[in-house]
């Protein structure tokens, strides 16, 4: 068994060492965004909070992997430190749940949603095919990533992990 | 308080939280830019709404509370997170959005035993009856916050002499990991999070240990500054 790499809250982490699996934990409205390149067999996980940096002040410190619109291009680059190559990368995505149905229905807080449709438009942009994704409901996922295989897996409270897409 | 302490140390503030209730408060700030003189009228306003919001608690329960504050403070986003031994525990949060002149988010933590103890205490039934956290048990802990919030902003409203209202309690069930990280992506969605409350209630026989968090932007906590003659 290689390590379990946990990917905190708007933290942006790459691996290629083949035992290693990469896992965001309580993902809730956040997104786990997993990319993985089958040749080089790098894998990186992105763990985005918000849809987009444009709500950042000028003065506020920015933390790239907070944002869908600044995760994508950070994760991409951190991959591609490690040898992947932007052409063979494949993503999939979880995540983007309503845990608190709040009973004001304020569009600033139905986050999740908002979140999905940022990191698909970010993916998108860069250019990354998405090829499987778990997201919406309202209970919270942990995403984890093989580093090995590309596999990526998805388990929701109180339940046993399911496969969701083999990146690889 | 007489006894709050500096940053970093813990103090007890006995007699404020109101009768037969005891508080510990310990205070973190790690912010640059707030003065000692700051800090200290930001602690006042922490023991004194957690001190009201214990006694709202004592009261429903009609027994002490003892009510600590673990971490209280000035952190970034990304480092509040649940401990790898915590993070997959089943809790039950019940969250509000603060408006008014400081807005912010405030986030009741149960555990489930916590839930149970609390439906079979309120609902008059035999300790261990209720097994299962409901739709009828989540309406019941959303009235319980709803109380403790309500006598914490009150507080806050007296102290600072600004207007606060609050949304109606929103609950849900899920994994620690998972409940931490809605409360921090709430509080951020909203603003960018500045301050930080961290407070455990706990109940004199031990069965109760429910966690309280209170988050503001940087905007509110300006505005608290300023309502204390303490703008910076």
């Amino acid at each position: 068994m290689g390590l379990s790499i946990p990917v905190g809250m708007a933290e942006v982490k790459a691996s290629k060492t083949a035992d290693d699996s990469l896992s965001a934990l309580g993902l809730g409205s956040c997104i786990g965004v997993c990319v993985y390149d089958p040749r080089a067999r790098v894998a990186g996980l992105a763990h985005v909070m918000l849809p987009d940096s444009a709500v950042i002040r000028a003065t506020d410190r920015v933390v790239e992997g907070k944002f869908a619109d600044t995760a994508v291009p950070a994760l991409v680059q951190r991959v591609e430190s490690l040898g992947a190559r932007r052409a063979d990368l494949r993503a999939a995505i979880a995540g983007g749940a309503q845990v608190f149905s709040f009973a004001t229905s304020s569009p600033a807080l139905a986050i999740g949603s908002r979140n999905a449709e940022a990191v698909v438009a970010a993916l998108k942009t860069a250019g990354i095919p998405l090829l499987a994704q778990d997201c919406g409901g309202t209970v919270g996922r942990t995403v984890t990533l093989d580093v090995a295989s590309g596999l990526v897996r998805v388990r929701v409270v109180g339940g046993e992990p399911v496969d969701l897409y083999r990146l690889g | 308080m007489r006894d709050a302490g500096r940053p970093g140390a813990t103090g007890s503030l006995s007699g404020d939280a109101g009768t037969g209730t005891r508080g510990i408060l310990f205070m973190a700030f790690e912010a640059e830019g707030i003065t000692e003189l700051q800090l200290d009228a930001l602690r006042e306003v922490g023991n004194i709404g957690a001190g009201h919001a214990a006694t709202a608690l004592a009261d429903l329960l009609g027994e002490e509370i003892d009510i600590t504050v673990p971490t209280a403070g000035l952190r970034r986003t990304e480092e509040i997170a649940a401990s790898p031994e915590a993070a997959e525990a089943m809790v039950v949060g019940v969250l509000f959005i603060v408006e008014g002149d400081a807005g912010g988010v405030i986030v009741y933590v149960f555990s489930e035993a916590d839930a149970r103890f609390l439906s079979d205490r309120l609902m008059g039934l035999e300790p261990g009856t209720t097994q299962q956290i409901d739709e009828m048990g989540c309406s019941m802990l959303g009235e319980v916050g709803n109380i403790l919030s309500g006598s914490f902003v009150t507080a806050l409203a007296e102290f600072t002499h600004l207007d606060f209202g609050l949304s109606p309690p929103n609950v849900a069930v899920d994994t620690l990991a998972t409940i931490l990280s809605e409360i921090t992506v709430t509080a951020e969605a909203l603003g960018e999070l500045s301050l930080e409350l961290d407070t455990h209630f706990v109940q004199q026989s031990g069965q109760l240990e429910g966690r309280f968090y209170y988050l503001m932007d940087r905007d509110s906590l300006g505005a608290i500054l300023g309502a204390l003659g303490m703008a910076g």
